[in-house]
């Protein structure tokens, strides 16, 4: 279907169509509207034709009076009076026109010569614009307030029948005229209408004149019209058309509806195939459409209004009925009013449909001259926008507070001085509201931003890693460092997981690996210990066994060693902290070591507080810690010296100080002994695995105190500090 | 003679310990796995059980909560792992004591005699007398002044003996040094704490099998000591 729509032949037909049913269309139902209205009878009628026609003519003539051009300055005398003029047609005893220009005045002078002081062109130019209606009406008096003048056509041959009005006649009508203005009906009784009287061209001035009045100058002009059109006449063509059309008027409806379906079907058609051209299922432009919108509208347009006027300009002529006189002229008039209009019609349709073109194919706006416009404006200001964004970004955080701040100022001020301007209390309310709300807005979010980010790094300063940091109340600047913040606190996290799985891991090792390797080593243990049962004879073999037992417990001491390092170091041994009397801790110690500390020869002095000194602490590991210190003491101190070992207070601090004299040359610093495997001993032959001081060391710290040790030339000095807690 | 189990997957311990035991005249089973325990208990009559922890299949705890369903023996528990944990883990679950390895072959003799004789004793406690006090396997009678240690006796000083009857008196509670002194000497001490401390440490060193793991004595250090009646680690 729509192939056949779209296919050329339709679509001009479809155009053709449109064209001409449209005008028809609208024509019918024009008359039609006439025929309702009486106006169309007047068509139809040439009296009327002729009474309109003059009556339009009227107007201007009066005009042309009333703009004083056939005012004759030479007749104007001293004295002037004013004369208001009054100017009526009759024709054929229906009064046209009765003109009343009140505020009009004509200066006259006192003897007032009317046909004077209109003179002769006055009259002549009346006729002649009499003449200018049809030929069949005929002007054949003129009368004024106080005379009557005759008129009588230059030509001769227009003259028929005429007849001078005799003096008598023109008594009784000034005598009529005198009184009232009943003239009217006087000379439409006088006169059936049918007559033609000749007029003299001589304005005849005819006794009876009676002297002018001041107030109103009536003119009155008596034209007559021929019932009997001439043939030949324009009226009569014109006359004898419309009253044909008159007759048709019936079929103005039905004849206007079929026009306007037709001219519908016409549209629609048109309308749906433009732009298909080639039957192309869809709307390709053509090539009409490369020109901007506006040059299509205005060519058009323009082009639409020339016909329009030329149309105009026929219909005028046609209007004048001078054309009506013979057929040829008036079919020549009709063909190019039409002509005109189809050009006129065509340039519209034209227009319409190449826009609808251009709405199909989505290039309405496109291709034309404001688009363009706008866009290369868009274009500019684009560009100029983009950059002025790019640099303000680019803008260092200062520069860009700056810039921001400076903006403000320079917005605020502008509006204040509109505002000024404006005088207006209630929009400077309004402005300062706007400005302060704005102000502290601003400022309210950075503090809520800083006050996030601070909370954030309090959170991780403290050590809490978990807690995320909140960046949705953050903006610009401040995101960044949010971010950051995030990515720092990430890696920390991730750093401390490290730290512990390693921390972990290494004690799983220690663990397991010395659960496997005291297995073999009980096995060991054993069997030396059953074949030193066996009591050997060879004294060599008792010394090797000897020697086996004697590693085989060092290795054993070591491995015990290892793990309790490893667990405290780690900080997974678990501790139970109790209130524990430091004095009586000391005398428990010195208890287990008393028979070991004469054995070694070593004698012990101790001083004690007067007052209970507590601390909170697991007493099994504070007996490791001081177990270690006399071990070393034990193994390490020269004999025959004597052991210090002092508890005191000092500030918040219980101090537990052992000093002993190092049997060894000590030629390693005090926290090279601390470390592990560190022995006092570089060759390492003695006993002991080196593990004593980093042990207590580790247990101390574990327990919120302190290990130091101090070696001062032989003498070796370890000092344990530990929080006094308040029994 | 009494039947002992050994239980260890190590065949080396097992028969190191098979030649400690048969010393003393004790008939002796051996085992490889849990599994094989509950069997031999099934088949013979076991007197006491030395039963390892670390062990394929079915590993030491799990062989002990099944077998104390049926069994009362002595069971004493060896093994490498010496945490705390482990150990405690390990008493609850049912076991009368805990050698950790590398352990001393006496001690092992010693613990073992000590479980026997508590275990054979156990039906024929003889009716306690009114000024006889006993923990675990500790009976000490008033009258006689004498000191029984799994039925064979210990000698002890007269403070050594003071303090073990106070102790005893206090059983679970912790003395502190000063309250001992004052209950035996019944007057304040003054500087002379220490000689409690050397006190309870003779002391500790008759009684107990093991002095350094005492199994009753205990010290609480920087408050006191303590008798522990039950077997309680840590």
């Amino acid at each position: 279907m729509k192939k056949v729509i779209y296919s050329q032949p339709i679509r001009i037909l479809a155009f053709l169509l449109a064209i001409i049913c449209l005008p028809l269309a609208v024509g019918a139902t024009v008359a039609a509207a006439w025929s309702i209205d009486n106006s169309f009878s007047v068509y139809g009628n040439p009296q009327k034709m002729i009474q309109s026609k003059l009556q339009n003519m009227l107007w201007s003539y009066t005009d042309v009076i009333m703009n004083q051009e056939l005012y004759n300055p030479g007749a104007v005398q001293a004295e002037q009076e004013y004369i208001n003029l009054r100017f009526t047609v009759i024709l054929d005893g229906v009064v046209l026109e009765t003109t009343e220009q009140g505020d009009e005045t004509i200066f006259v002078q006192e003897s007032f010569d009317l046909a004077q002081y209109y003179g002769l062109e006055t009259l002549q130019q009346l006729v002649e614009l009499v003449e200018n209606v049809p030929a069949v009406a005929k002007l054949y008096r003129v009368e004024s307030d106080t005379q009557v003048y005759k008129v009588i056509p230059e030509e001769a041959s227009l003259v028929q029948d005429a007849a001078l009005l005799t003096a008598a006649e023109t008594q009784k009508s000034t005598e009529h005229y005198g009184e009232k203005r009943d003239i009217i009906e006087k000379e439409t009784a006088a006169t059936d209408g049918q007559s033609e009287q000749e007029l003299e061209k001589d304005n005849e001035i005819l006794p009876g004149k009676t002297p002018y009045q001041e107030g109103d100058l009536q003119l009155t002009v008596f034209v007559s019209l021929a019932n009997e059109l001439q043939p030949g006449d324009r009226f009569a063509g014109f006359a004898g058309f419309m009253s044909n059309l008159l007759d048709a008027s019936d079929w103005f409806i039905p004849v206007a509806g079929i026009g306007y379906l037709f001219a519908l079907i016409g549209l629609l058609i048109s309308f749906c195939a433009a732009g298909h051209i080639d039957q192309s299922k869809k709307a390709v432009p053509t090539r009409l459409c490369n020109v901007p919108l506006e040059g299509v509208i205005i060519l058009f347009g323009t082009l639409g209004v020339l016909a329009a006027a030329g149309g105009i300009e026929i219909l005028d002529a046609v209007n004048d009925y001078s054309v009506w006189n013979d057929l040829f002229s008036a079919i020549l008039a009709i063909v190019g009013a039409v002509f005109c209009l189809f050009a006129m019609e065509t340039f519209v349709l034209g227009a319409l449909l190449n826009l609808a073109v251009r709405f199909k194919c989505g290039i309405f706006w496109k291709n034309s001259l404001v688009w363009w416009l706008i866009r290369w404006l868009g274009r500019i200001t684009g560009k100029g926008v983009h950059f002025c964004f790019a640099t303000v970004c680019n803008l260092p955080v200062l520069g860009k507070t700056v810039f921001l701040l400076l903006g403000g100022w320079i917005i605020n001020s502008i509006v204040i001085l509109i505002l000024i301007d404006s005088g207006s209390e209630g929009l400077f309310f309004l402005h300062r509201l706007i400005a302060a709300t704005l102000c502290i807005a601003i400022i309210v979010w950075a503090v809520v931003g800083l006050k996030d980010l601070q909370l954030a790094i309090r959170n991780m300063a403290v050590g809490d890693l978990d807690t995320p940091v909140r960046t949705d109340r953050l903006r610009g600047p401040m995101r960044g460092i949010g971010e950051d913040l995030t990515h720092i606190k990430e890696g920390v996290n991730l750093q401390v997981q490290e730290r512990m799985k390693s921390e972990h891991l290494k004690t799983e090792l220690i663990t397991n690996v010395s659960h496997d390797i005291k297995t073999p080593l009980t096995s060991i243990i054993n069997y030396v210990d059953l074949m030193k049962k066996k009591n050997p004879q060879d004294e060599t073999l008792c010394g090797y066994l000897e020697v086996l037992d004697r590693q085989s417990n060092r290795l054993k001491k070591l491995i015990e060693d290892l793990i309790e390092a490893s667990k405290a170091s780690s900080g997974v041994l678990a501790t139970n902290p109790q209130q524990c009397d430091l004095e009586v801790l000391l005398q428990q110690v010195l208890g287990e070591y008393t028979e070991r500390l004469q054995a070694a020869g070593l004698t012990p002095v101790v001083s004690l507080p007067k007052q209970q000194l507590t601390v909170m602490a697991d007493g099994r590991h504070l007996w490791r810690i001081l177990d270690n210190l006399l071990n070393n003491i034990c193994k390490y101190a020269q004999s025959g010296t004597r052991v210090y070992m002092d508890l005191e207070q000092q500030d918040e601090w219980a101090v537990l100080s052992f000093r002993n004299i190092s049997r060894d040359q000590l030629n390693i610093s005090a926290e090279e002994l601390t470390e592990r495997f560190i022995r006092g001993d570089r060759s390492r032959h003695t006993e002991g695995s080196g593990l004593g001081l980093s042990i207590a060391r580790s247990l101390t710290e574990l327990q919120g105190g302190q290990l130091q040790l101090a070696v001062d030339g032989d003498l070796f000095k370890a000092v344990v500090w530990f929080p006094v807690n308040k029994a | 003679m009494s039947t002992v189990l050994i239980c260890d997957d190590e065949q080396d311990i097992v028969n190191a310990l098979k030649i400690y035991l048969g010393g003393e005249g004790y008939d002796l089973l051996s085992a490889e796995n849990g599994q094989q325990v509950l069997e031999l208990l099934a088949a013979r009559q076991v007197d006491l059980l030395l039963l390892d922890i670390m062990m394929p299949g079915m590993d030491g705890i799990a062989t002990l909560s099944t077998l104390r369903r049926q069994y009362n023996l002595p069971v004493i528990l060896l093994t490498a792992k010496s945490e705390d944990t482990d150990k405690i883990l390990g008493l609850n679950m049912g076991a009368d004591d805990y050698i950790t390895k590398p352990f001393n072959p006496v001690e092992v003799l010693a613990r073992v005699r000590s479980a026997l004789r508590r275990y054979t004793q156990l039906g024929a406690l003889p009716a306690k007398p009114e000024k006889c006090l006993a923990v675990g396997g500790i009976m000490l009678d008033d009258r006689s002044k004498t000191v029984t240690l799994d039925g064979e006796p210990v000698a002890l000083t007269p403070t050594e003996y003071d303090i073990l009857y106070l102790l005893m008196q206090h059983v679970g509670e912790v003395l502190s040094p000063t309250e001992i002194y004052r209950a035996v000497w019944n007057t304040n001490p003054i500087g002379a704490e220490g000689t409690i401390a050397v006190h309870i440490r003779h002391l500790r060193e008759k009684i107990e099998i093991n002095p350094a793991e005492p199994r009753y004595l205990r010290v609480v250090w920087g408050k006191g000591y303590r008798l522990e009646s039950d077997k309680v680690e840590g």
